[in-house]
């Protein structure tokens, strides 16, 4: 199925980039109203992803966001030029301490979406994130 | 930006982030702000009627200011939105913090 709707941004590596993200997925029509109100979990799993590829993954160059609205689901595609690292290994895991300040991440993004794919494509990792509708 | 409050009557210190969104973009300065805001008090409110959107770090942040406030202290969070409800579900924080749909009930 082709794709109804698809946006591509270059987002800074820097946190105030999920901003963009966020703002992107509430301007983009689905359904009755917008991708973040439609499917609030890919907003999540997305902001999740960019976060933990700041903090972590080291980007040296822009992070590549794509989203696709499809008729019946929403794809979320991250690229970055960072280590290698998997946030969607290890699908089956348990909610962290709630008395923890830190460690949620992986578990929502995990929680958030239908499906979570990642690979390494030279120096580069890619992160599908997709939600049914 | 953080809001803070204490209405003569209650007990509790009002608080609220500023903005619809509580994620990593700021999380960790209203933990401080609100932190510094209950300097003269254990029992708190932590409003959260105007957000959006919370995420992991948002979440951190939450629990945080309830270690800072200790056994003693006390923190409540006013969560009308279904959405943001269901994520402090999932992650079992409505176990150990007492969720509520307005500032009255959780006053009460």
């Amino acid at each position: 199925m082709s794709a109804a709707t698809r946006l591509e941004l270059m987002l800074e590596p820097r946190l105030s980039s999920t901003e963009r993200l966020l703002d992107a997925l509430h301007g983009l029509p689905c359904g009755r109203s917008c991708v973040a109100e439609e499917a609030p979990g890919i907003a999540l799993a997305a902001a999740e992803a960019l976060t933990n590829i700041v903090r972590h993954g080291l980007p040296l160059r822009a992070i590549a966001l794509s989203i696709e609205v499809h008729d019946d689901r929403v794809v979320v595609e991250l690229r970055d030029s960072g280590r290698a690292f998997d946030m969607c290994a290890g699908a089956a895991q348990l909610p962290p301490d709630p008395l923890a300040e830190h460690g949620r991440g992986l578990f929502l993004i995990r929680e958030s979406v239908d499906a979570c794919d990642y690979r390494r494509v030279g120096a580069e990792n890619i992160h599908r994130l997709e939600k049914r509708i | 930006m953080t809001t803070a409050s204490t209405a003569t009557a209650s007990p509790f210190i009002h608080i609220a982030p500023e903005g619809k969104r509580l994620d990593a973009t700021n999380a960790a300065a209203f933990k401080a702000r609100a932190v510094g805001a209950l300097a003269q008090g254990t029992r708190a409110i932590v409003d959260l009627s105007q957000l959006q959107f919370l995420d992991s770090s948002g979440i951190g942040a939450l629990v945080g200011i309830a270690r800072h406030l200790g056994a003693e202290g006390e923190l409540r969070l006013v969560v009308p939105n279904p959405q943001v409800r269901s994520l402090l579900s999932i992650t079992r924080i409505d176990k150990i913090l007492p969720v509520f749909n307005d500032a009255q009930s959780a006053e009460a």
